[in-house]
This record gives C-alpha cells, structure tokens and sequence, in this order.
C-alpha cells in the first residue's frame, strides 16, 4: 500500500503539530480545544439540568448554582460557539473553497490559537480558583462592586479570548478579498465564503467593544473607580450599552456560519441549485450589518427611553427578514430535487426546523410588550438555546460530518451518524420546548428554586437533556472509532460541486498541486439526472 | 398561587388581557409560518426523495417575483406585529394620571415597599384593586427587576434613580412578585407577594398595624426617634428635613443662599449652565447626593452632599415632603413640624457603611 | 534586474501568495480593516468620555484645566508630524528612494521617542500635582470624587496609546 503524503503526515513531530502555519492542522488544533470546552460547558449544563429536577435544589448550594449557569455561559460563549464553525470548519475551508494554498497569514492564524488558548487558560484558572457568579453577561455593578468570585480572572480570559477573534476575522476577510482562484467572483463564492466574510466584519468591528467594555469593568472593579457603579457616579446603563453593541452582533457571529454551512449541504443532498443565491448572499451582509443596529432590544426593560424601545423593536423585525428569506430560500430549494437523507442533511433539515422555531421566537422577544413579560424568563432561554444549540451545534455538527471525509480521508459510520442526529433532534426539542412555557408561566431565569407547579416541565426539561446529551456524546466516539476502522474516503465521495472535493482525501500540504481556475458558480448540481459539474479544476 | 397546573399565567391586571392577546396574535402568525415551512419540508422531503418518479423539469423565470413576494410579506407581517405591541408597550409606559404612588426599594435579596401613609412592608404588598397604583422604585445595591407574571409587568429597578411602573389590578387574590435582573447568590429567592384586595379591606389594612421588628432602623430612625414610623412619608420627610439642617437654607429664609423648594415639584428650574431642568424625583434625588451637579441659577455651589447621611427610605420621604410643599410657605411649614421640640435630642450623625 | 527580482521573489513571498503584488496588497488591507479594530476599541473609551462629559459638565471642565496645556499641545503637533514623516517614508518606498525612506523613518521613530518622553514627564508631573484619580475608601463615595472618572478615563486613553506608540517603535526598529 503506497502512502500518499498529506497534510496529517507531512510531519509527525509534536513541535510539526504545535508550530504548523499550515491552516489545516491549525484547524484541528481548534477542533480538538473547542470540543474540550464544549465538553466542560456541557458538565456545567449537566448539573443545571439536574439540579433543577427538584423546585428546591437538593444537589448544590444557591452559589454553586449560579457558578454553574455562568460557566456554562462564559464557556460556551467565548470558547465554543464564536470560535466553533469559523476556526474549524472556516480555518479548514475557506483557502480550500477558494483555491489557494493557505490563508493570507499563516503565522496570524497560530498566534491566534495561542491566544484563544491563553485566554482559556485564564477562565479555567479562575473556574479551579473558585469560579465567577456574575452571568455570562457581567452585569455591573454587581460584577464590578459585589460579586466576591474571580470576575477579573475570568474577564481577562474573555478579554484575550477576543483578539484571537478579531485575528481570525481579519485574516478571513483579507483571504477571501486577495486570494481568490482565477475566474472566482464574488457571486462564483460558496455561500459559506459569504456568511464566514459577513461573520468576520462582526468580529473585528464589534469585539475591540468588549474588549474595552472589560476593560473599564477591569478598571472600576480594582481602583472603585465610578465607571458604572451610580454609588460611584457611574451609569450602569452605559455597560449594558457597550456589552449589547457587541454581543448582540455577536449572536450573529454565531448564527451566520451556521447558515453557511446549511446553504452548501442543502444543495448538495438535494442536487439542485441554492435557490435565490443573491438574496441568500445578500441577506447575510444584511444580518452583519443590521446586526449592530438593534442590541437595545435587550433593554426594553431596564429603562431606556419608551421611544428607544420603539425603534430598537422596529429595526429587530427588519434584522429577522435576512433570516426568514434564507429559511424559505432553502425550503425551496428541496422543490424538485433529488433528496438522499445522508446524515449531514438529517443535521441540515434539523438546523432549518431548530432555526425556524428559534427565530420565530424571537419575534415574541422584539415584540415590545410580549417582550415586558417573558423578558428574562426562561422563554429567552428556550429562545436563545433553539438558535445557538438547536442551530448552530446542529450545523457544526452538520458541517463536522459533511467535511470529515475531506478532513481525516475516512467514511464514518452512517448508521451511528442519523441515530445520533436523531437523539440531538429530539432531546432537543424535549429539552427546550417545555422552557418557552415555562417561561410565559413566568418562571426567571438563573433561578436556583422554583415554585413547585414548575416541576414536571423542568423534570421533562431534564429527561430531554439527557437524551440531547446522548446525541453528542455518540459521535465524539464514532468519528474517533472511524479514524482507525472507518472505510477510505474518495476525493469526492458526496458528488459536490466545491473546490475542496477537487483535491485529494486528506489533501496535500498546499491544498492543491496546481492553483485550479474557476468557470462556474457554485451547486451546479442536476435534478434531473443527480450529476454535477464542478466549480473548477486544477490545471495541468 | 394555586398548584394547579395551567398553560397561560392568571390574567389579573388591565394589561394582562391585551399582552395575552398580542401573544396570540403573534401565535397564530408565527404557527402559520412555522406550518408553511415543515409542511413544504415534508411534502417536499418525500416527494422528490431520491428515485421518485415525479418529474424535475423546472420551468424558471419567477423567482425574482417569488422571493420579493415572500420579502414582503414578511415585511408586512412584521410591521404590522410591531405596530400593535408597541401601542400596548407604549400604554404600559404611560400611566394615568391619578394614580396611588408606592415606594419600592430593592436591595440583595428583598424587596420594601412604602405606602404613602407611611406604613412599610418587607417582601409583601398590598393593593387595592381598580385602581392604578405607581411604583417608583430604586436600588440599594445592584440591579434588580420587579416583575409580576400574573399583571404582565417587570421593570428594572437601578441603582441611582427612579424607574416606575404602573399597573392596575382586576382581581383580588394573591400574586407572585420575583426579581427577574440576576442579583447574586440569592437571587432566586428575592421574590414576595402581591395581595390585591378590595379598596374597603385596603383601607382597613392600612389603619392596621405591622410588626416593624423585622426592620433594620434607618439613619434616618436614628436621626428622629424610633416612633415615627407611623408618620406619613411626608412628614417623616419633614422632620428629617429639619434634622438634616436642610430647612437653615431652604427653609427660613429661602432665596438667599438656597432656592425655596415650595411648589418647584415637576416644574422646571433654570439651572446655572442655561439648561433647564425638571424637578422631579430623579433630579431631587441628584441635588441631595450630588448638589454641585444641576446648579439653580443665581446660586453659588454651596451645598454639601448627603452622601452617606441618608439612605434610600430616607431620600424617598424627603421627596414626598418637597412634593407636599405647596404655594407659599406657613410658619407651620418653615419651621418644622410642632411636636418636634418635643422629641429627645437625636443621636449624632452617623456616617452610613 | 529581472535576476535580482526573482530573488527578491523567492526570498520574501510567502508560500500562500502567489507574487508580491498580491502579498502588498493583502498586506494593506490587513491593515484597514487593523485599524478599523482600533477605531472601535477606543471608540468605547471616547463614548464613555463623552456620556460623563454630559454627565458631569462643570467637574469635568474644572478637573479638566488641571492637565499641562503646553505638554499636550506641543506632543498633539509631534504627533502629527510623525504621521507625515511616517507618510512620506512610505511615499519615499515606493518610489524606491530607499536613503530618504530611511531618513524619514529615523525621523518618525526620533519623534515618537520624544513624545513618549514628553508624556513620561507629563504623566511625572500629573502624579507630583496630584492630577491623578483618588482611590475611594469609603463606598458609597462622596459625589465630589467624580473628577476621579475623568482621571481614570485619561489615564487609561493616553496608557493604551503609550503602549501602542512604544509597540511601533519597536517595529520601526525591527523594520530599520
């Protein structure tokens, strides 16, 4: 058997692995620290599910408990959903997708793993240290004058955390802006390339906010300097301003990849072209752009002025258009394909069900008055868990299988794959739906107790819980079991049309022999017969 | 506060019944959609799975006319969801104009509350229901949020100022009240009771007296005596008022080195920058903590600031003193409640932790 | 020529681009969308400047005519003298005026020194004068500490700023 040389055995060295510009093996570096991190943020939601089986807590102490939700926040936040689809499946992709041989700074895309592993180093020293109970949102003054938990150890890892970010981001929007094949436009790009670039705007204009939001939190939490605090001659309000203006955008950070990654499957297992390619590519840089337009629809009640509220609302409805037309673009999409419910599109059709129910949701939430009621309940935890967890993990995951031919060269089991989308899909849904009742009942949110009539939706909360965990604990074993037993992949085993499947399985250290020359926009796929013709090939 | 199980919270205020049906305006839209789009996944899905026979010839041409269409008529759809919450949003803001004001003060974890009689309760609250009752409230320490599931209202209450919330309650019974803004450790458990009763058996109520052991003393009890809790806020208000020293300038001879307070109450003052400033909780609050802020013209900045002198209760019954100070000032007024002189002399003044 | 370019090529093209024209320009538009990234990030110490400046008109007027006009006024003019020297060493590169494009860079570093300087002896002089923010030990504090907030602010705009001049000195001198 001759071994073909890849990018996994170019070099077999740790300090091969660990000092690599290759944008490749970076990607895995990240795959294998953020799964370590969703990992600790899932024990963390593992104990919030289980404690909340009973209205009184029986299993942890008040404060334990409010440790717990905010690691999970802060965790899964920063650690997981921002880096997850952008710094795996875009690091891997984006020099793949269009044609060249690397990202425009190799040695920017390692420094930024280090950071984001310096700034998780940080965060879990604060977490051994004792943990942090201020919510992921940090929310001054409490944050910066009461909390007596380890907020400066923990903000300083956000705040770290943030450049590798904006490295990232500003890395991508240079290699898809100057790298790009011959003959690949703009509207030749994968609509992954579209949501990654709208994506990366996000994280370079709006993280250097929270950077310096934490900053001053920093700042007033050490000197009792009034920067937020009104006992100081502080606005709390302003922090709430600074955090929303980013993480409101940052949100979409978290979304927008996803839909990317929705946009290439669909397509692809329907064999037929993404319908309303402009208003999908479009409606992405509208979301980015819109995005930083409506984060006071956080504070309709923390008493910002009524006519705020009004136009925060208002712009909230016109950001959720983007979405509703990528929704039906894809629906539409499907009419007349040829559809093969390979496990990557059961995770594709799951996000669009997750998504939708996720991003109707939210028209309760910029709904002025609704919003007065159930803002703060767990209906915003349902919410916002149908969108990052029903969505986003369901397209990672979606993505994760999708490319795992082209990243590791192994078939998985097929099998194992749908049961496992199966148990996400419906543990899911278990899991979070009794939460938006939950929520117009007028249970709060970071509560440890609750009155008891709440207990049989928490308990099927929990049951579901465990289910959903089941969904993501398969894989980590059947996609590890298929390095080792898993059949050869083919360069292009799905019939897609990208330039990635026109290398080989695992590709080469440059990605590709030749630079290829693009002649066709991408899913130029055939209903009719189910071939394909490819967005280009390598020369010579 | 019954146990049994229900799928939409008691409807027990006003509002209540108008956020309900804007919930299920918004329901029936949002299911419609929800149904369009898993309806054509399906049918789609299993239709045109792979082999089947159906046919995959396309005749294009229209999807420009398709997704301006669905464009906007989510568009319209949404405006129009935006335009009917915002009217209720928008009602809940504005609050009558005759209404019943309550005091609320948050602070880690509890919640007090004052009637303008002066009585106070710890964690409980009693109403009279058909009537609009306003609640001003701030914050001792962090952030917290009043929120009442059953009259479909929350607001938060900060720390620095005065938010308001306004409601008016339909049904007797009792309510859960919850905080809703994380607090810290026992945020969960910041929560009380609503009683909403009958005008008769409020005003019953009020005569009525409560254990007030479970208070902490104020700086201000120090300041006037332990009795005065059955006062009015007002005239707790007064007396501290005189106690503070405040009444040497505002009050003997106001308009030398100190504007009179009569009747400035929601009216603007001319301020030495040549702004103009309302004078209402929010900036009276601001001139007893932080005086060299909002200069009134023809002033110099002599004030001290009450830092530390005052706390929350306190800040709120002078207020409701200034608001009860009406056209032109009466020896009575000036001067300082009568029955002060009685009082034993007050403890000094204590710098508050 | 042609030889020496080939040279030139294989020496410092990296192996991602595909010529030197396109590593320029990906060069220059990594550093717009950079410095955009700053924009936002002192962006949200300017808003917070901007909201106590209402907030606090006449303490900040007052606490503000504490600073050293002179010091301020004579580092605002080199710094912008620097941008323009830094200007026309960029200028002076591509028109491959290599001497002169290393004299305005000498320039450009020279007057970066003296600013750094200037502001150390400013800083020296704020902390001598006590324009510096009073640490409260009491909580609540009194409201006259609020000229701490804009100190604070001043403090933390001019050190980020510092540390950023003291990050391109060092480049400057790699670069040199």
């Amino acid at each position: 058997m001759n071994q073909k040389t890849t990018y996994l055995n170019a070099g077999t060295t740790i300090k091969s692995w660990l000092l690599t510009q290759d944008h490749k093996r970076i990607a895995l570096l990240y795959l294998i620290s953020i799964t370590l991190f969703f990992f600790i943020g899932g024990a963390a939601a593992t104990v919030i599910r289980l404690s909340l089986m009973t209205p009184e807590s029986t299993l942890v102490t008040p404060d334990t408990y409010n440790k717990m939700f905010t690691l999970h926040g802060v965790i899964m936040v920063w650690f997981f959903l921002i880096p997850s689809i952008p710094t795996v499946l875009g690091n891997f992709l984006v020099p793949m997708m269009i044609g060249a041989r690397d990202l425009a700074y190799p040695r920017l895309n390692l420094a930024s793993w280090y950071i984001y592993i310096l700034g998780g180093i940080f965060t879990l020293a604060a977490i051994v240290a004792g943990g942090v109970d201020t919510g992921w949102t940090f929310y001054t003054p409490y944050s910066s004058m009461f909390s007596n938990s380890y907020v400066i150890a923990t903000a300083v890892g956000v705040f770290i955390t943030g450049f590798s970010s904006i490295l990232t981001g500003l890395n991508f929007i240079v290699t898809i802006h100057q790298m790009r094949a011959p003959g690949l436009t703009w509207f030749r790009l994968p609509i992954f390339l579209w949501s990654l670039y709208a994506t990366s705007i996000i994280l370079v204009l709006a993280t250097p906010v929270l950077a310096i939001t934490l900053l001053l939190l920093m700042l007033e939490r050490v000197f009792r300097i009034g920067i937020f605090d009104p006992a100081l001659g502080g606005d709390p309000l302003l922090f709430q301003h600074l955090f929303w203006f980013y993480s409101h955008p940052a949100v979409y950070i978290m979304i927008l990849p996803g839909m990317g990654v929705v946009s290439e499957l669909i397509p692809c297992f329907s064999r037929k072209k993404l319908f309303g390619y402009r208003f999908v590519a479009f409606a992405s840089i509208a979301i980015a752009v819109f995005g930083f337009l409506v984060w006071g629809h956080h504070m309709f009640v923390s008493g910002q002025s009524v006519y705020a509220g009004m136009i925060f609302s208002l712009l909230s409805f016109l950001v959720s258009i983007p979405s509703a037309i990528k929704v039906f673009n894809w629906t539409a999409t499907l009419y007349k394909g040829q559809i093969t419910y390979s496990t990557p599109m059961l995770y594709a059709l799951g996000f669009i069900g997750l998504f939708t129910i996720g991003g109707l949701t939210g028209l309760f939430l910029a709904a002025l008055a609704v919003d007065v009621h159930v803002h703060d309940t767990y209906f915003v935890i349902a919410h916002f868990h149908y969108i990052m967890v029903g969505g986003m993990v369901s397209a990672y995951l979606g993505g994760i299988h999708f490319w795992w031919p082209k990243i590791t060269g192994r078939i998985y089991s097929e099998w194992w794959g749908k049961l496992a989308a199966l148990f996400l899909f419906f543990g899911f849904n278990l899991t979070f739906f009794p939460q938006f009742i939950l929520g117009y009942l007028g249970m709060p949110r970071r509560y440890h107790s609750y009155p008891p009539e709440f207990q049989v939706l928490h308990v099927m909360s929990t049951l579901g819980a465990s289910i959903l965990a089941v969904g993501y604990i398969l894989p980590f074993f059947y996609l590890i079991m298929s390095l080792r037993y898993g059949a050869k992949s083919s360069n292009n085993p799905w019939d897609a049309t990208g330039l990635e499947w026109q290398t080989e399985s695992p590709p080469t250290k440059h990605n590709f022999h030749t630079t290829p020359t693009v002649t066709l926009g991408p899913y130029d796929y055939s209903p009719v017969t189910g071939g394909f013709i490819p967005q280009g090939v390598q020369n010579g | 506060m019954n146990s049994r199980f229900s799928w939409v919270p008691e409807q027990a205020s006003t509002i209540a019944g108008d956020v309900d049906r804007a919930t299920f305006e918004l329901m029936i839209i949002c299911s419609s959609i929800l149904i369009l789009v898993f309806g054509l996944m399906l049918f789609f899905g299993i239709r045109y799975r792979k082999g089947s026979p159906h046919s995959r010839e396309i005749r294009g041409g229209r999807d420009q006319q398709i997704e301006w269409g669905w464009t906007l008529t989510a568009l319209t759809l949404f405006i129009y969801i935006f335009a009917s919450s915002s009217l209720i949003y928008f009602h809940l803001y504005s609050p009558p104009p005759e209404t019943s004001e309550i005091m609320v003060v948050g602070k880690q974890w509890m919640w007090k509350f004052q009637h303008p009689n002066g009585k106070r309760e710890l964690g409980e609250l009693h109403i009279p229901v058909g009537k609009p009752i306003l609640l001003t409230m701030t914050s001792q320490d962090v952030i917290h949020s009043l929120y009442v599931p059953a009259f479909r209202i929350k607001q938060d209450v900060l720390p620095g100022r005065y938010s308001r919330a306004w409601f008016q309650a339909t049904e007797p019974g009792i309510y859960r009240l919850h905080c809703t803004q994380y607090c810290g450790t026992m945020h969960a458990k910041m929560g009380g009771s609503i009683f909403a009763m009958s005008p008769s058996d409020y005003l019953k109520w009020l005569q009525t007296e409560i254990n007030l052991s479970s208070f902490e003393s104020s700086a201000g009890d120090q300041i006037i005596g332990p009795q005065v809790q059955r006062l009015t806020m007002a005239s707790r208000g007064g007396r501290l008022f005189t106690k503070l020293g405040c009444i040497s300038c505002h009050g003997f001879n106001p308009g030398v080195r100190a504007p009179s307070l009569y009747g400035i109450f929601g009216k603007p003052q001319g301020l030495s920058t040549g702004a103009t400033a309302i004078a209402d909780e929010n900036y009276i609050r601001e001139s007893i903590l932080n005086p060299k802020a909002k200069i009134v013209q023809g002033y110099d900045p002599v004030m001290p600031s009450y830092v530390g002198l005052v706390n929350e209760e306190d800040i709120l019954d002078l207020i409701a003193y200034i608001k009860s100070l009406e056209g032109t000032p009466t020896s009575e007024s000036v001067n300082g409640p009568q029955e002060l002189t009685a009082l034993p002399s007050p403890p000094p003044l204590r710098s508050y932790p | 020529m042609v030889k020496s370019e080939i040279e030139i090529t294989a020496k410092y093209l990296g192996i991602q681009f595909d010529n030197l024209k396109q590593q320029q320009e990906a060069a220059t538009v990594g550093m717009w969308i950079f410095l955009a990234t700053e924009v936002l990030f002192f962006g949200g110490l300017i808003l917070a400047y901007v909201v106590y400046r209402s907030t606090y008109p006449d303490i900040f007027d007052q606490a503000g005519k504490e600073f050293n006009l002179a010091i301020g006024t004579t580092n605002t003019v080199i710094l912008l003298t620097s941008s323009y020297s830094m200007a026309l060493a960029i200028h002076a590169v591509k028109t491959e005026r290599n001497n002169r494009a290393a004299n305005y860079l000498a320039l450009t570093w020279f007057l970066g020194l003296i600013f750094l300087g200037l502001k150390a002896y400013e800083y020296y002089d704020d902390i001598v004068r006590q324009v510096i923010p009073k640490f409260p030990q009491e909580y609540p504090i009194p409201s006259s500490n609020t000229s701490s907030i804009l100190y604070l602010i001043y403090y933390t705009m001019t050190g980020l700023h510092a540390l950023h001049l003291t990050i391109g000195l060092g480049v400057i001198a790699v670069i040199f």
